[in-house]
């Protein structure tokens, strides 16, 4: 077993072991950023439930079997095991990215049009580095409240190990005025079946003025050892521009899967996120976004589908900080068996940003005498001229409902069916591409025929 | 509309907007020496002529204190000056020989006082119907309607009486909702507490009165810990009303109180609560440190405890009236106004813990902040795992007038069982402008409109609170508002 | 066709059904009549399989064989059919998906053939053309939005739809004016078949004008305790349920 203070030396150890071989380890502001993060993660250590931020998810139990470092050649992947784990292949420039390493042979990006970049950190380093230096370089902008500077740093410290140890992964750059007609598909395999492995994935998407993308992250594998993914993606919307950004994750059961999504918002921009989570043993998806331009448009979304001893936590934190934005969130849970499936998600309007409005929307659905939900959606207000709303609910299926599918001849299986995919459909619905909602809902049928 | 009337009529009697129960009464008191150490907690104890146990209790609290001093909660939103519990008196009594036998041995000062404050103490002038208990500073002065209690066997006399005259009850009770190591003020009142009320309800008796405590601080620099403890058994009712205020001081002068209430099987408490402590002046200085402890347990099977409180005073609340709903079919309310103006912080809401079957909550709040005031909804509603069919419903809606306040909701909601159902509903918004220009294009002026806006915004609260302090707290909410628009 | 012999059922461990005895031969049209609190809702939730209500004596015998131990989809493939008082709202499920779905579990249980989807349209716009429907109703999501009317002719169509051989109309006139009132008895009627038995269940006579039954009960205190032909209703309506206030103790 191994204490807090083997953990520190083993991290510490570890990057000094790997930190001149980390893509743009020669750039000064990059290695001064890596350091940086690592001294901050090992004065942190891992969150602990004494952090309001992560009341729900316990690490402290698991992380003695994390720190294994996953290497690039060490595991192999055969092109039909992603087919079969993507369950279906939708038309798309695709990256494949095994333990956090770029796979060039499992990768279609196909012929990619004008204005759309897509490659990995190590190669924008060496090209661009000025860019990733303004967008990679510093998140904790995001991370903490610029304006009076009062965050708590432990929420962050999985951002920091990220930072430090990740071995770059991709970089999309979305050219002014361009819209891709193919969504962009990043995929992250997890293998671990001969030792545990912690991987370290990081995304970064930039689109440019006026532009629009839509992007999807896959994170799937799994194998006989527990591992760790601990991902962070970071996606600057410039003014103007639409970022669809959907995010399936579906992990095996010895999977933790940890993950920050950074978004920062500029003038009359629209992001629209939403996260579909069914896989993991424990998993936690963070979204922190900031509307920094006027007439911000930000939706939120999630559905989390849990059974056996599933963990799933969602954590969500929207700031407006400047006028006229609009934040709607919806997160949908299907808890069932022993799965614990919790919600906390914070909006605040800030004192400058007048005529916001908010809406935040979070219900639950127990299926079993033993799976619970915990929910928090907050509201923090800052100046009058507002609107914004919340709400909450838990409960079981409507009863009302299922015996009247019943009175009509629907066997009571098919009708929970029918009642369950309602009820993810209304987030599913609300996902502006259309291949993505098939998906999504392929992904459900696939969960529910599952249930034992 | 004559409820509109008569709001803005009160707040140009109150003359600006002043806090009009601010007044001092010069009265002779006795202090026990400033400051808070293992002394001061045998003097109250002496003063009070309490026995052994209960002194044994109190310094086993005050220990308890001592060692967390330093860990006063921080995780409430409120900014406040830190306190400094070593200046500050914890006995404060008017002076006087005996303790009165009746309301003739009364102190006319005090009757007067009380008589300022709209509550007559003198039997033949009380309010139609309502039992009061007036506790000025640390002690009890006075309580109506004893002997007309007395012979249905119900018990309503200051607590310090009931610790001398019944020690069985108070032994039983004393502490088993709220224990002494509850929380840093709660720890801090059992080991200093001075005076509150005590009630009991026979079985199967119906109090056929309201019964009403009146806290007065008056005294400078001084904190109030009065306790309150209602038993309520098997099939008893009893409604309770709790009204608060202190003079203008330009220091903080701390109030934390605890409130218990059980009800046993198929009782009934309403515990209504016009909390009008002085909130400070406009820029913040002086008022109420207000940091309550309210809990009732619903013991006994389909019991009820309903909390209602109407918020306007204090510059800091900090209180969460909360229910544990114990008893199969038990049921648990709580209606709550706020209002924040100028400078004044709220953190306030309540805690639903649902351990029986069939156990139901009911949960409406309605913040109204205003000026610099911030305010915050901080609520708890939690299923455990044997509360099969438990059934929770909230309502929290937020106002705010202008845009230098604030309004924050933050609810807890965590369930354990799947026949639970569990709903929480929240809005935060302005007034809207087109309300606003709505009533003053039919001829009511800025002030009017968001009185009759805001009363109309707090009806369903409103409504539940007996007759007499609904018309009080509708009152309250224009003279607290006042100031607030233009 | 069905028979109901000295039923009680109770809920919440209070006695509602004390004894409740009614035979209905193929292709009849019953009405049972009652004051609010008769139990006439308990009876149509008890025979279509409803959980929460605890048969304590009696049976119900459907086609020879106990109704009693069946779940209720069961018994809608048996034929049984219930138009609810209240229909219910399912958010998120279009008319269409719902009536499909139940159309083709009904016809599998059956030994029929399922729709496909063609096929399945094909039917059911005869069906609606036959209640004077529109199409739009089948996007809609199941009785989300629908008006009163709305509402209760969905029923009418899922009726026509899954073809039961008894069925059992709790209440339909309930929250509808004279105008919605005609056009659903008017589809009612449409579906009245020498092979098809029918219990209404009502408060009010009005219905009974556009429905005409063979028989009429009257349901007081969980007990029939007098039954006649079609003018009994009448008769109810012009003294009330008063005579029976005390009756069935």
């Amino acid at each position: 077993m191994l204490t807090a203070k083997s953990h520190n030396d083993f991290y510490f150890e570890h990057f000094g072991n790997i930190k001149s071989d980390l893509p743009g380890a020669k750039l000064q502001w990059l290695s001064r950023a890596r350091t940086e993060a690592i001294e901050r993660f090992l004065d942190c250590g891992y969150p602990t439930m004494n952090v309001e931020e992560w009341k729900h998810t316990n690490l402290l139990k698991q992380s003695d079997s994390f720190p294994v470092m996953g290497e690039p050649s060490v595991n192999e992947v055969a092109e039909r095991d992603i087919e079969a784990l993507l369950l279906d292949s939708i038309p798309s420039h695709r990256m494949v990215f095994v333990n956090g390493f770029f796979c060039q042979r499992l990768s279609d990006v196909g012929a990619l049009p004008a204005g759309l970049r897509l490659t990995t950190a190590g190669e924008m380093l060496v090209e661009q580095p000025e860019l990733m230096e303004e967008h990679w370089g510093q998140p904790w902008g995001f991370l903490e409240h610029r304006l009076s500077g009062e965050e708590d740093p432990k929420p962050h410290s999985m951002v920091a190990l990220n930072m430090a140890l990740s071995p770059g992964g991709p970089v999309i750059h979305v050219d002014r005025d361009v819209s891709p007609e193919l969504p962009i598909h990043l995929v992250n395999v997890v293998v671990s079946e001969a030792s545990g492995v912690m991987s370290q994935p990081r995304t970064l998407l930039i689109a440019g003025e006026g532009s629009g993308v839509t992007l999807l992250e896959t994170y799937i594998g799994g194998g006989v050892q527990p591992h760790m993914v601990n991902a962070l993606t970071q996606v600057r919307v410039m003014k103007g521009a639409t970022v669809r950004h959907y995010k399936h994750q579906g992990e095996g059961s010895n999977s933790f899967h940890l993950a920050t999504n950074l978004v920062r918002l500029d003038s009359g921009s629209t992001y629209s996120g939403c996260v579909f989570s069914n896989g993991g043993g424990i998993s936690r998806n963070e979204a922190r976004v900031r509307l920094e331009g006027q007439r911000g448009d930000c939706t939120l979304d999630g559905i989390y589908l849990g059974r056996g001893q599933q963990h799933m936590d969602n954590w969500t934190r929207v700031d407006h900080v400047a006028p006229y934005g609009e934040t709607r969130e919806m997160y949908k849970g299907v808890l069932d068996e022993k799965a614990e499936g919790a919600f906390q998600g914070k909006v605040r309007i800030w004192p400058e940003a007048i005529a916001s409005r908010a809406q935040q929307l979070n219900k639950n659905l127990l299926l079993s005498e033993d799976a619970r939900a915990f929910s928090k959606p907050e509201l923090e207000i800052l100046n009058d001229d507002v609107q914004c709303a919340h709400g909450s609910t838990i409960g079981d299926l409507d009863q009302e409902c299922l015996f009247y599918l019943r009175s009509r001849g629907v066997d009571e299986f098919v009708a929970r069916k029918l009642l369950i995919e309602a009820f993810v459909g209304e987030v599913i619905d609300r996902a502006p591409d259309v291949p993505i909602r098939a998906h999504f809902r392929k992904l459900f049928y696939q969960w529910f025929s599952q249930a034992s | 509309m004559s409820a509109t009337v008569e709001t803005i009529k009160s707040v140009e009697e109150a003359t600006g907007g002043d806090y009009k129960y601010g007044f001092v009464t010069d009265i002779d008191s006795e202090f026990a020496p400033k400051g808070l150490n293992e002394d001061i907690v045998r003097f109250i104890s002496q003063k009070k002529d309490e026995p052994e146990w209960l002194l044994d209790w109190r310094l086993k609290a005050f220990r308890l204190w001592e060692s967390s001093v330093k860990e006063e909660p921080t995780w409430a939103n409120l900014k406040q000056t830190p306190m400094d519990f070593q200046d500050a008196y914890y006995y404060a009594a008017p002076k006087k020989g005996e303790a009165p036998k009746s309301l003739d041995e009364v102190d006319p000062d005090l009757l007067e006082t009380y008589e300022k404050l709209g509550i007559p103490l003198r039997e033949q002038e009380a309010l139609a119907g309502v039992a009061v208990d007036a506790v000025f500073d640390s002690v009890s002065v006075a309580t109506t309607f004893k002997g007309k209690l007395a012979e249905l066997g119900i018990i309503f006399c200051p607590i310090s009486e009931a610790v001398r005259d019944h020690p069985e009850l108070i032994k039983k009770y004393l502490g088993s909702v709220v224990p002494a190591s509850d929380n840093f003020y709660a720890t801090l009142n059992s080991a200093v507490f001075s005076d509150g009320s005590f009630v009991y309800i026979p079985k199967g008796v119906r109090c056929p009165m309201e019964l009403s405590t009146y806290f007065r601080i008056n005294a400078a620099e001084t904190g109030q810990f009065e306790r309150t403890l209602i038993v309520a058994d098997a099939d008893s009712q009893v409604s309770y009303l709790e009204g608060c205020t202190a003079p203008m001081r330009s220091e903080h002068q701390l109030h934390a109180a605890v409130v218990e209430l059980v009800a046993l099987e198929n009782a009934d408490i309403k515990y209504s609560t016009v909390q009008n402590w002085y909130p400070g002046d406009k820029d913040g200085n002086g008022g109420i440190y207000n940091f309550v402890t309210k809990r009732g347990a619903c013991r006994g099977d389909n019991s009820k405890i309903s909390w209602t409180q109407v918020e306007t005073g204090s510059a800091i609340t900090w209180k969460y009236p909360s229910v544990i709903l114990q008893g199969d079919n038990s049921i648990g309310e709580f209606f709550s106004v706020a209002i924040t103006n100028n400078y004044q912080q709220a953190d306030t809401g309540t805690k639903m813990l649902h351990i029986g079957r069939n156990t139901s909550s009911t949960i409406i709040s309605k913040g109204i902040s205003a000026g610099h005031g911030q305010q915050t909804y901080r609520g708890l509603v939690r299923v455990q795992g044997a509360a099969e069919k438990a059934r929770n419903f909230t309502q929290c809606d937020s106002l705010l007038i202008g845009d230098k306040c604030g309004g924050h909701t933050v609810p807890y909601i965590e369930a354990r069982n799947k026949t639970a159902k569990v709903e929480h509903e929240a809005t935060t918004s302005k007034i809207g402008d087109d309300q606003l220009f709505y009533c003053r294009q039919r001829g009511l002026s800025d002030e009017e409109a968001v009185s009759l806006i805001v009363n109309g915004f707090c009806k369903e609260v409103l409504q539940k609170l007996p007759m007499e302090f609904a018309v009080e707290a509708q009152k309250l909410l224009g003279i607290s508002l006042e100031g607030a628009v233009g | 066709m069905l028979e109901i012999m000295d039923l009680h059922a109770a809920v919440d461990g209070k006695q509602v059904l004390r004894g409740v005895n009614l035979k209905i031969g193929p292709g009849e049209l019953h009405a049972v009549m009652g004051p609010n609190g008769s139990g006439k809702s308990t009876l149509a939730y008890v025979l279509s399989g409803r959980d929460g209500y605890d048969i304590e004596r009696g049976d119900i015998i459907y086609d020879g064989k106990s109704l009693l131990e069946l779940a209720p989809e069961k018994r809608a493939e048996e034929g049984i059919f219930l138009a609810f008082q209240y229909p219910v709202e399912i958010p998120g499920v279009s008319n269409a998906t719902f009536l499909r779905t139940a159309v083709n579990c009904v016809r599998a249980a059956r030994g029929q053939e399922e729709f496909s989807a063609t096929q399945f349209l094909k039917e059911v716009r005869m069906k609606l053309k036959a209640l004077e429907m529109t199409e739009e109703v089948l996007s809609r999501q199941v009785n989300v939005g629908f008006s009163g009317g709305e509402k209760k002719r969905n029923e009418v169509l899922q009726m026509a739809m899954l073809e039961p051989r008894f069925a059992v109309l709790d209440e339909t006139d309930s929250g509808l004016d004279i105008d919605a009132l005609k056009i659903v008895a008017d589809g009612v009627n449409k579906l009245r078949r020498s092979d098809r038995s029918m219990l209404i269940i009502t408060h009010y006579q009005r219905l009974l004008d556009y429905i005409v039954p063979d028989k009429v009960h009257v349901l007081a205190k969980g007990r029939i305790v007098r039954s006649g032909g079609k003018e009994l209703a009448v008769e109810l309506e012009e003294k009330g349920y008063s005579e029976f206030s005390g009756a069935a103790l």
